[in-house]
């Protein structure tokens, strides 16, 4: 299970650096940054996935919140997405 | 059940919100991996809540293995999800430039089409002009004949002049360079009929502005370019009339619509009318007023495009109902205010 959980942890530190590499493309993209978050908040989750053997009770806890908050944030941003429209954020400079 | 349960039940819960939030919105317009994103994390929120739920199991014990394999691909799910996010920008950027492109080729080959019949006429005038008065100068006799042609030349000088400053504005108006703000729209109007009276000298014509409503002030939402708008509603009554006397007369009103306070001007001339199929498109850029554009070229089009940039509306309609040789009579409506901006 531990090398499952790294290996999710170190994937997910490629997909971190991906979004970072191309950040100041992905910022024209009109709710970008809550995707991020959602996506910040699953990683951190990933993180104390592997760390909860330290303290269980308390961090397991902080782990599935954690992974549960950034799916209510990638739900808003289904719906800002979807339902409210503006893919981008070029409208501003047109 | 326990707290981790109830937590990822929140999780699988917000998940299946999304698929809700996809399906019944705008899907069809996105990617089908952005589509697909959201299932896939139902499902393995599913396993992951399952296995909260019934972890003593024998029927979890033997689905264990297949709910790790997902937490596994769960990152790279993210990346191709992330990864086709930036594909979808950048294609709808290159989408976009193509419209920007395409648009400046259009706006190049309007204004190209522009200069080649208009500045080509101006330009044939004054040659024929000068050819003319190379003539005549020979002849001490002929100094009347030469004061016209230099009349003519004067004139085809200022449309040259106009259609420049047409085109400016036109220009400015495409890059979104103007600024509109609140201003007393009656000098702007009196310095229009006195450009037009200045332009043609040699014609006869008589301009009557009525005011209504006692109103020594007319506050609409507009700037300076109003007196291109003037301006080429009155050159054109004057270009299209083949009679003696140009009549023109501009009633001015303050009107109420919808809750929505308006100033009117309605030009009447007795030019030679526009006749009911032409009057649709006289506003229009391309490809139809070239074949009966003999004057500024852009002049109509441009009023319309500055009319819309101050939110107000414009209508042509024949000065006696039912008989368009009888003349025009242009409407315009501009958005009014009781008092000048800041």
């Amino acid at each position: 299970m531990d090398l499952i959980e790294i290996s999710k942890i170190v994937i997910g530190l490629f997909v971190l650096l991906f979004i970072l590499q191309n950040y100041y493309r992905f910022r024209e993209r009109k709710n970008f940054k809550i995707i991020f978050g959602a996506f910040f908040l699953l990683f951190l989750g990933w993180i104390f996935d592997y760390l909860d053997y330290l303290y269980y009770s308390v961090l397991n806890i902080i782990q599935h919140t954690l992974l549960a908050i950034g799916f209510i944030i990638m739900a808003i941003w289904f719906w800002k997405e979807f339902h409210q429209g503006g893919k981008n954020e070029h409208n501003r400079n047109d | 059940m326990n707290i981790i349960g109830m937590i990822d039940s929140i999780a699988l819960l917000a998940s299946i919100l999304a698929v809700i939030f996809v399906y019944t919105g705008k899907w069809r317009k996105s990617n089908v991996i952005v589509r697909l994103f959201p299932i896939i994390l139902v499902f393995i929120n599913i396993f992951d809540t399952i296995s909260n739920f019934m972890n003593l199991s024998t029927i979890w014990e033997s689905l264990s293995p297949l709910s790790e394999a997902f937490q596994l691909i769960l990152p790279i799910i993210w990346f191709f999800f992330l990864y086709t996010l930036l594909q979808e920008r950048t294609t709808q950027k290159i989408k976009e430039e193509e419209e920007r492109y395409l648009k400046a080729y259009n706006r190049a080959e309007f204004y190209k089409d522009l200069f080649v019949h208009d500045i080509n006429n101006i330009l044939q005038n004054i040659h024929s002009s000068t050819e003319l008065s190379k003539i005549y100068v020979k002849s001490k006799d002929n100094q009347e004949k030469i004061e016209e042609l230099f009349i003519i030349i004067d004139g085809q000088v200022k449309r040259g002049l106009k259609l420049i400053s047409n085109i400016r504005g036109l220009s400015e108006i495409e890059k979104n360079e103007v600024n509109v703000k609140i201003i007393n729209m009656k000098p702007i109007l009196e310095q229009a009929i006195q450009y037009i009276r200045n332009s043609y000298q040699k014609r006869n014509i008589e301009i009557m502005v009525n005011y209504h409503n006692h109103s020594r002030e007319f506050f609409v939402q507009a700037n300076e370019l109003l007196l291109e708008v003037f301006e080429n509603i009155m050159i054109n009554s004057v270009k299209h009339n083949d009679k003696e006397d140009i009549k023109i007369r501009i009633d001015v009103k303050k009107t109420k619509n919808k809750g929505n306070k308006w100033v009117k001007l309605e030009f009447s001339d007795n030019g030679i009318g526009i006749p009911d199929e032409k009057k649709g498109r006289i506003f229009q850029k391309r490809p139809f007023r070239r074949e009966y554009s003999s004057g500024m070229g852009l002049g109509l089009s441009l009023v319309k495009e500055i009319l819309q940039l101050f939110n107000s509306k414009i209508s042509v309609h024949d000065r006696v109902k039912g008989d368009f040789s009888e003349g025009s009579t242009f409407i315009i409506e501009i958005p009014s205010f009781d008092k000048i901006s800041d």
